[in-house]
């Protein structure tokens, strides 16, 4: 996946098109559900990506834009696992990327009848949540592990 | 429990007040008689830029989608045709995209191949649920009487494309590539934009989008894809007539309990003819780049909402109802019935207040089995989507305009809607 994640969040399209090839030698791949905060680290330092929240809160987010112009969210617990993600925008990220060992059974999953038609989707199981909503140009979605959650933590707080 | 089924054809629903009768007392002036009320929902009849709108199982057995059929042709040719009906009416998407195994084989192979010197252009469209992978091909269309000529369509899942599915196409979900999996036999966008995926896809490579396929079967590569050749919403192209800056859906309403089958009429232009004006609805403007407006519900803004016939219920945030179970007639939609009111904020600061009812999904269903139009399906969507979808139920009942990017109507420059 051409994610070009080697500069700042907020760098215009064209930029990052621009210096795409220059870039490509530090593309990183993002970090997935359940991944660990080291290599996090090191996607967000090469990154310049944004980091918000704080120990208070109990979880830090971090910020990727793909080369397409989607946000990518990762939320990291305290103990440095990434328990949830969320992406926005106008393409669908790389799920397998994003979903990382969830993805198969993610995919199973999707592939058994669902309720939403072409503009929603839900899983539900115990050990992986998928939401992913919208249309050409505005998608959003978000998945979690239910047992990765820090204390005391909404999914609200999943954006 | 009384079913109304009505006929194709004129449906003219004209609801005229009585003039204030009467009396009056000698001596005093007659007030004037107050003006009648607005003319309740008119349905176009036939006509050259109406095409048959239809609720009903369709080829694949779901719920609140609405069908027309659809003509494509060799370009230029009146011949190597075919007429296929089961496509979703979809003012969420841009673009006509068929599953390639309804098309008959000799048109399938009379469709020319878009390629960049030698090499066929591929295309991932990505919904919630799924990806359509296949084509795209030029092609003749015609709706009722309305015809674009040699544009861009997608044909889903052909077979004599062998390239790996790129995954950055892949991995958005499952491949939709049969009539069952996609949910009908094609999909009409007839959203408010021109193209697919517009001006991003011009100069950047972007994951998801357009590909160069060679035909030898290896691995396919991201490619720019300019305005011109993206697939296009058809109505742009419909210029021998004129009726190019949008379209209407117009539904009748249905009883609560719903309706085995629905018909209406999908319209073309706004306000080009006399039967596609404006009348009394409200225009809301849209965001220019997302088509998305705001909507408040319950004290809080959801600011990427959106009028789309291709959802199948009103999808929208609200804890206080609950969900249907894994496993009952209703899983994944609401399971509470309720009356609630929203509003709709354009861009321009106009404003519409939306009323509406959900019923108990599983309830529904098990009462109408056969049941196809449902108004008061319901179903949940989370809070940070910031998203209410006002979906096909909301459009029982209402004529609703959609206004395309960059072109003029009597009510303004799309994208809009307006109802």
């Amino acid at each position: 996946m051409s994610i070009s994640i080697c500069s700042n969040v907020r760098a215009p399209l064209r930029a990052l098109v621009v210096a795409g090839l220059a870039l490509s030698a530090c593309a990183r791949a993002i970090a997935a559900l359940g991944g660990d905060a080291a290599s996090v680290e090191a996607d967000r330092v090469s990154m310049k990506g944004q980091a918000r929240g704080s120990a208070v809160s109990g979880f830090e987010v971090r910020e990727i834009a793909t080369s397409a112009g989607t946000l990518v969210r990762e939320y990291l617990s305290p103990d440095g696992t990434v328990f949830a993600v969320s992406w926005r925008g106008p393409v669908i990220p790389d799920l397998r990327r994003i979903l990382g060992a969830y993805y198969a059974r993610y995919a199973q999953a999707v592939s058994a009848p669902h309720a939403g038609s072409h503009r929603h989707l839900t899983i539900e199981q115990p050990g992986l949540v998928v939401q992913s909503h919208g249309r050409m140009r505005a998608f959003f979605g978000r998945a979690w592990d239910p047992g990765l959650l820090p204390q005391n933590f909404s999914v609200d707080d999943i954006t | 429990m009384l079913r109304r089924y009505v006929a194709p054809g004129l449906l003219q629903l004209l609801f005229l007040a009585a003039c204030a009768g009467g009396g009056s007392h000698s001596g005093d002036p007659s007030p004037p008689p107050p003006p009648p009320p607005p003319p309740g929902q008119v349905i176009a009849g036939p006509g050259p830029n109406v095409a048959t709108l239809t609720v009903n199982a369709g080829p694949a057995k779901t719920v609140n989608t609405a069908f027309v059929s659809v003509t494509v042709c060799q370009p230029g040719s009146a011949t190597t045709c075919q007429t296929i009906d089961g496509i979703e009416v979809d003012t969420g998407s841009f673009g006509l995209r068929i599953i390639a195994s309804v098309l008959s084989p000799a048109l399938a192979s009379a469709l020319p191949q878009q390629q960049v010197g030698s090499v066929p252009v591929v295309e991932c469209a990505q919904f919630a649920d799924g990806y359509g992978w296949g084509p795209v091909k030029n092609a003749d269309v015609t709706i009722s009487s309305e015809k674009a000529s040699n544009i861009p369509i997608q044909v889903i899942a052909d077979p004599a494309f062998t390239n790996p599915v790129p995954t950055d196409c892949s991995s958005s979900g499952p491949q939709e590539n049969t009539v069952a999996a996609f949910g009908a036999n094609g999909i009409l966008g007839v959203g408010p934009f021109a193209e697919d995926c517009g001006s991003g896809c011009v100069t950047a490579a972007l994951a998801g989008t357009y590909y160069l396929c060679p035909t030898n079967g290896s691995a396919c590569t991201n490619t720019t894809e300019p305005l011109n050749l993206q697939v296009s919403n058809p109505v742009v192209s419909f210029t021998a007539s004129g009726d190019t800056n949008g379209v209407i859906v117009e539904l009748p309403s249905v009883p609560a309990s719903g309706a085995d089958t629905l018909t209406g009429a999908l319209v073309f232009g706004i306000g080009t003819q006399s039967n596609n004006g404006l009348g009394s609805a409200t225009v809301l403007t849209t965001d220019t780049n997302s088509g998305l407006l705001n909507v408040n519900f319950n004290g809080t803004s959801y600011p990427m909402s959106y009028l789309d016939s291709g959802s199948n219920a009103d999808y929208f945030t609200d804890s206080a109802l609950s969900v249907c179970a894994t496993g009952t007639a209703g899983a994944g939609f609401y399971c509470t019935a309720a009356t609630l009111t929203a509003t709709l904020h354009g861009v321009n600061n106009a404003a519409l207040t939306a009323n509406f009812s959900i019923a108990n999904a599983s309830t529904m269903f098990t009462t109408a089995p056969n049941g196809t139009a449902f108004a008061q399906l319901g179903g949940p969507i989370p809070i940070a989507a910031q998203t209410f979808d006002f979906g096909l139920p909301y459009h029982y009942g209402r004529n609703v305009f959609t206004a395309i990017e960059g072109h003029n109507t009597p009510g303004g420059m799309g994208p809009y809607i307006a109802y």
